[in-house]
């Protein structure tokens, strides 16, 4: 159901909070537009961040626009193997976001770091250093050199560039060698995750307003890991070695936020399947610190941290007669606990590290 | 070992990667800062700013012997604090695309294997069917009874979804069969959708 709002705009209201509806009232608040991409993560391993977000997001009266027939962004394996097929499938995604025509909200850390790079490729925050000195070694070996048995630099060579030298200066070829791409498109919108999203003013002073049951009792660690931070040139992160969004926000709903100092490091998710030995290892660091940082939650808005520290946690529990893990929570989990909306029974119930028992006793 | 060209002291590997990544090895002055903060050093034969070492020598066979490039995680903890710029994680992309992949040591070819079966799937499918990816992995490359547990645990709580979702042009297929030489080349899956991309794009 909507109605509209003069000065506001059409309004959904069927799962909007009622400070909310009073902020339209009032003129305080207008609709807000997002397009959304929500990844493959969020529609399998993942979907209580997908639904927690929807909930938090309708209650707060912004409009999620999904993309239409997005794709994968190829996750770590496609710019693992070939750098060309990550960028057209990022590019994809991009475009169908350009044609929605709004900022782009992505939850999922990889997906998110895919179509930054991607994105600040185009602005040259990204190669603008590395191809020129691409330009200056290339320079040097195209008057000579054999590049026998390495596929990349014979498809350079096909481009059609191998007879002369570079030119010096802005390098059209250089650029379209490296990636393959078609670089007169130009993406104008901007791209946010989980964090920057809900820390952004407009939607700050709302989450403030919708807060209903703060979550005193819970001691959580705010676990960034690395794709949202890292490289910090490109992701233009505040404070890429000691981030603060997520301990922004986590305060905002009321928890006692523990400082450590483990933010930023990796857990190991992209070796889960391949190197599990590697894995555990690095959650166990983790795990082992959170405890120790005197939290008894993580939290995190990475679909890959959350299912690896979770598994792998359940994992050592089975294993051990005192080890119960410590629960991981999506950010977006606590935000619709706090607002008071979306079915989070059913969250719950598909932790592996069962957050319930802790629940109950802080009473929420 | 070394493949050294002719042309100032260049190696062609060191070329190559240049080529994929736009990164010049020749800047690292060896700090080590990159395997200082590299968290899955723990299990590499080889510490990252050996590898790199290893490039600007052009020392394909022992890079090839070796599972760190493979080990990396992609974290990027050694591309941010490179102190000369160098895209380190950037590097070990374009070496895992560079070096021949029929000559991988067993972790290499294992943990390749498992990056083509997720890209076969986007290909195919256009998203990624994390059941489907992750059953089909373990029972080819026979994982141990822990790995499986900790899978059928995920099923019991419903974390994964039993569907498998596509999107429309994976209808492209059609259009472009897929083809399959005989002898598996390095690149075989990607055809059908780079073409449609590049149609498309």
């Amino acid at each position: 159901m909507s109605l509209t709002v003069e000065g506001a705009g059409e309004v959904h209201v069927t799962r909007l909070k009622s400070q909310i509806l009073a902020g339209f009232m009032s003129g305080k608040f207008r609709t807000l537009e997002f397009a959304y991409y929500p990844g493959c993560s969020l529609e399998g391993t993942a979907r209580e961040y997908d639904e927690s977000l929807r909930a938090v997001c309708a209650a707060l009266g912004v409009q999620l626009v999904e993309l239409p027939d997005w794709n994968c962004c190829g996750g770590s394996s496609a710019h693992f193997l070939d750098r060309e097929l990550a960028e057209k499938l990022a590019r994809r995604n991009l475009r169908l976001a350009q044609e929605v025509g709004r900022d782009l909200l992505v939850p999922c850390a990889a997906c998110f770091h895919r179509l930054k790079v991607t994105l600040a490729a185009q602005d040259g925050t990204l190669p603008a250093r590395g191809e020129r000195r691409l330009q200056e070694l290339l320079g040097q070996l195209l008057t000579g050199g054999s590049q026998e048995g390495f596929p990349s630099a014979k498809v350079f060579g096909k481009e059609g560039n191998s007879a002369d030298p570079l030119p010096k200066g802005e390098g059209e070829n250089g650029e379209k060698a490296a990636t393959g791409s078609n670089r007169s498109e130009r993406f104008t919108i901007r791209i946010f995750h989980v964090n920057e999203f809900f820390t952004d003013p407009r939607i700050l002073e709302r989450l403030r307003c919708a807060i209903r049951r703060p979550l005193g009792g819970l001691q959580p660690v705010a676990y960034y890991g690395c794709l949202t931070q890292r490289p910090p040139h490109v992701m233009a992160s505040e404070n890429p070695e000691n981030p603060g969004a997520m301990d922004r926000l986590l305060e905002v709903v009321g928890t006692s936020v523990r400082p450590w100092g483990y933010k930023t490091d990796c857990c190991g998710a992209s070796l889960g399947i391949t190197q599990p030995e590697v894995t555990r290892r690095l959650v166990a660091t983790l795990v082992k610190a959170a405890a120790e940082a005197g939290a008894n939650c993580i939290v995190t808005d990475c679909p890959m941290c959350q299912a690896n520290l979770d598994m792998r946690q359940a994992e050592a529990a089975r294993g051990s007669a005192e080890f119960r893990g410590l629960p991981v929570f999506y950010i977006t989990e606590l935000l619709a606990l706090a607002i008071g909306v979306g079915r989070s029974e059913r969250w719950w119930a598909r932790h592996l590290v069962d957050p319930r028992p802790l629940l109950r006793s802080v009473g929420l | 070992m070394s493949d050294r060209a002719e042309t100032g002291g260049l190696t062609s590997l060191a070329t190559a990667v240049a080529a994929s990544c736009g990164e010049n090895v020749f800047l690292c002055y060896q700090c080590g800062r990159c395997s200082a903060g590299c968290p899955a050093a723990l299990a590499m034969d080889i510490l990252p700013h050996q590898v790199i070492q290893l490039v600007k020598l052009g020392c394909v066979e022992e890079l090839l012997q070796s599972q760190s490039i493979w080990l990396c995680a992609g974290c990027q903890t050694c591309t941010a604090r490179c102190p000369n710029g160098i895209d380190v994680a950037g590097v070990m992309d374009a070496l895992r695309q560079v070096l021949p992949l029929d000559r991988l040591s067993p972790a290499g070819r294992r943990i390749a294997a498992f990056h083509r079966m997720f890209l076969s799937q986007v290909v195919r499918r256009g998203r990624v069917y994390e059941l489907g990816l992750v059953a089909r992995y373990q029972l080819i490359r026979r994982s141990s009874w822990a790995e499986m547990l900790v899978g059928i645990q995920m099923i019991r709580k419903r974390k994964f979804r039993l569907l498998a979702r596509g999107i429309s042009w994976a209808k492209a297929r059609e259009r472009f069969p897929e083809k399959r030489p005989g002898k598996p080349s390095r690149h075989w899956w990607r055809s059908p959708l780079v073409r449609f991309l590049g149609e498309s794009g």
